[in-house]
Parts: C-alpha cells; sequence; structure tokens
C-alpha cells in the first residue's frame, strides 16, 4: 500500500485569527489591505540604519480571492469552513479550493498577519 | 460531470472517471489527487475531504499472475506491516482480501491483457454496496478516451498523455501523436472572473504566442457555449523548411463557468503543394449540454 494518511485534516480543523495588531481598510473598489507593525530588527542600529531605513509598518494589498479569505478568516470558523465558502463562492471543488485556501493562508501566516490555532484535541487520522 | 442513479443504495451522485483505457465509477466527492500518464503501469489515487478513499493500480501484462502466490504475498506484508489479514472475499471475478481499515481487489482482463487492483480505505466502517458499484464499474475502455479533472476528451487513437498539470482550478493536458507532429493541449481553468481580462480571442492568441491568422477568429453558438474558433500558422524554431498549422478553440461553459480551451499544432512542410492537411479529430466537452469542440 503506497497510500498513506496524509496531514489535510490537521489544517481543516485549524481556526484562522486575524493578527490583533493588523489593520484592514478596503477602498472603494472592494481592494483589501492589510497593515501590520514590523519588529524593529536589532541589528536594524546606527550606523546601518543610517543605511537601510526601518519600515515600521508592512502593507500587504490582497487580491479579490484573498480579500475574500482574509474576511472568512475572522476566528469564528475553521480551515475547512472557509474552504467550503470559497468553493461555493468560486465555483471550486473542495480539493480546487482547499488548495488555494490552505496556501494563501500559509503565505498569511508567513507574512505575520493571520495566526492559525490547532485544536488540541483534535480527532487526526493516524 | 457528476451523474446520479445506478448505484443502488448509496444515493450519493456519482462521477464516472475514465483514465488511461480504465473506466471506473465512484461517488462524485472523491477527486483524483494522484495519478500516473504510464498506460502501462501506473496508478491513480482518490480523496474525499478528509483523506485518501481508494487506489486503483493498474499493469498490462500478457498472462494473469499466480493469483495464490500474489495474495499470500500480500498476506505476509500485511503481518509485516503488524495488520492482521482478514477475509477472502470475492465479487464475479473479482478477488479481494479485507484487512483493518482497507479491502485490496485484483482483477484481470484477458481480453485486454490488463491486471487492476483496487484498494478502498476505510476511515470508519466498510460501506459494501458503495465497494461493490465502484467494483461493478471498474473495466477496461477505450484507450482514447479520457474523463477526469472536468474534462471529456477524445483523441486520435495511440496518441499519448505527455504531460499533465494539475494545479488548483488549472489542469491542462498535453497529448502528442506517434509520430510527434502533433500537439494537442486541452485546459480547463476556473476563476475566470478573477483573472480574465481579455477576449477569449485574445486570450487564445497569447496562449498560442508569435503566429500569423490565416483566418479571422470565428464565433460559433451551440447550446448556450460560445466558442471561438481561431486557425493560424506559425514558424517552426531553427526548422525553417517546415512550419506549424495550429487550430484553436475556447469557450466558457455556462453550467459551471470555467474556461475550456483546445489548441492543436500540427508541424507540416512550407512547401507541401497539395493544400493543408486535414487536422485530426479531436473532441473536447465540458457538459452534457455541448458535445464537444
Amino acid at each position: 500500500m503506497k497510500i498513506t494518511h496524509d496531514t489535510w485534516t490537521s489544517m481543516l480543523q485549524a481556526v484562522p485569527h486575524h493578527n490583533r495588531a493588523s489593520r484592514t481598510s478596503t477602498d472603494s473598489d472592494g481592494q483589501v489591505t492589510v497593515v501590520v507593525k514590523n519588529i524593529r530588527p536589532r541589528y536594524l542600529r546606527p550606523p546601518l540604519s543610517w543605511i537601510v531605513a526601518y519600515q515600521p509598518e508592512r502593507r500587504i494589498i490582497l487580491d479579490p480571492l484573498g480579500g475574500f479569505v482574509w474576511t472568512q478568516c475572522d476566528g469564528s470558523r475553521p480551515v475547512e469552513a472557509v474552504v467550503d465558502q470559497v468553493a461555493t463562492r468560486y465555483a471550486l471543488t473542495f480539493h480546487e479550493a482547499r488548495a488555494a485556501v490552505t496556501q494563501y493562508i500559509q503565505s498569511l501566516v508567513q507574512r505575520g498577519v493571520l495566526a492559525l490555532v490547532i485544536p488540541q484535541t483534535g480527532a487526526c487520522p493516524p | 460531470m457528476p451523474s446520479d442513479g445506478g448505484h443502488g443504495m448509496t444515493a450519493l451522485p456519482w462521477e464516472e472517471t475514465l483514465w488511461n483505457g480504465i473506466a471506473l465509477s465512484h461517488p462524485a466527492d472523491w477527486e483524483m489527487l494522484q495519478f500516473s500518464r504510464n498506460t502501462t503501469q501506473g496508478r491513480c489515487a482518490f480523496a474525499d475531504r478528509h483523506s485518501f478513499r481508494l487506489e486503483l493500480n493498474w499493469r498490462r501484462v500478457s498472462a494473469p499472475p499466480d493469483w495464490d502466490r500474489m495474495w499470500s504475498d500480500y498476506r505476509s506484508r500485511l503481518l509485516q506491516d503488524g495488520t492482521t489479514p482478514g477475509d477472502s472475499l470475492s465479487q464475479g471475478e473479482w478477488q479481494g482480501l479485507a484487512a483493518t481499515g482497507t479491502t485490496r481487489w485484483s482483477r484481470y482482463f484477458p481480453d485486454h491483457g490488463l491486471l487492476l487492483e483496487l484498494v478502498f480505505i476505510w476511515p470508519d466502517t466498510r460501506d459494501s454496496a458503495l465497494e461493490s458499484n465502484v467494483l461493478e464499474s471498474c473495466m477496461p475502455a477505450l484507450p482514447n478516451h479520457g474523463r477526469a479533472f472536468g474534462m471529456d476528451w477524445l483523441t486520435p487513437d495511440h496518441w499519448q498523455l505527455a504531460k499533465g498539470d494539475i494545479k488548483p482550478a488549472q489542469a491542462s493536458l498535453t497529448f502528442h501523436d506517434p509520430g510527434h507532429a502533433c500537439e494537442l493541449r486541452l485546459s480547463r481553468q476556473g476563476l475566470v472572473s478573477v483573472w480574465l481580462t481579455d477576449s477569449l480571442h485574445e486570450w487564445l492568441m497569447k496562449q498560442i504566442g508569435t503566429c500569423t491568422p490565416i483566418s479571422p477568429a470565428a464565433i460559433h453558438d451551440e447550446a448556450g457555449h460560445s466558442v471561438t474558433r481561431l486557425e493560424a500558422s506559425q514558424a517552426e524554431p531553427m526548422r525553417p523548411w517546415l512550419m506549424r498549422r495550429i487550430a484553436a478553440a475556447a469557450w466558457i461553459c455556462p453550467t459551471d463557468g470555467r474556461l475550456y480551451s483546445r489548441i492543436i499544432r500540427k508541424t507540416v512542410s512550407r512547401f507541401r503543394q497539395a493544400g493543408p492537411e486535414p487536422l485530426p479529430l479531436i473532441r473536447l466537452s465540458c457538459c452534457s449540454e455541448f458535445h464537444g469542440e
């Protein structure tokens, strides 16, 4: 048997939350922009900081799909429900939406605007 | 193209997949997440939303396997893995073996020299009715007829699937004829409202690349599908005595809202006197309302 149980179930059970320190704005075209504070790196001191400017904030502009995912990731529903919402809205199959949403969520987590809470007692498959 | 009915106790919508000359029906929410292009020996795996559910293995062999030895080897492997083999099973020509959480079935089709193996994975309890329906449906099919990733296609005989590029909402399959003079690219793309800003004609021209249109693009309406067709010629890189003849078509299916396209590239001699060679007969369809382009 070559198939092994994949670990996507644990990702589906995780609940995405916005970074509380982030600010969200939506312009007249519906484009969502998320602003999050940057931590000043320890090494960014004079004389290096005279050359490399410290950016106190980072702006992340989301495309329409990303904006929709962002609004769904408000801490009230697990990733699986977000996937279902995206699949319904964009007429995708579950796994198409899963791949797109989980990839997107991972990129938002890496950028520090989203956090994933993974249930401790989740019934993950072996 | 999900369908319903004909599957007895399991009242789920079902779907038929045709892949590499093998037909298989399964619940519509089982999606093919892994696949082989090799027609001689390969595998596909289907998953529902939470886990893999079915593995299909195939092998073209000239004689049936030594069943006793095959099942004995499988029992030994299960024991080595710490799994207790269960009862032997049979359904028609299918022979099987139950084990904890899985059932494995095998059948040889002598007329096609094809050995098929199905491995079901049961995360909860075994569904015998579902299993029986899948087994009944699994059989050799026309090798040039495929149905997967939301597309239904028919290619000339002996064409090979050279490349399968499957991404979320973006499936593309490339076929070659045996002499590699013809290339066919079929694609199906979702999220069209998000990324398509051009007309279908402009989008097709971008897909083809630099080319000289042979005739103006034509739009043909059939069963609510507005198909943009384009014929063009293209220079063959490094071989100036050859050129490519291109026939392309694209449409957005009103049923699923996806963009389907079919691009045929045929390499021909520039000096051919007898007029353009006919392009091969190929069909791509998207839904039951539209019989294909």
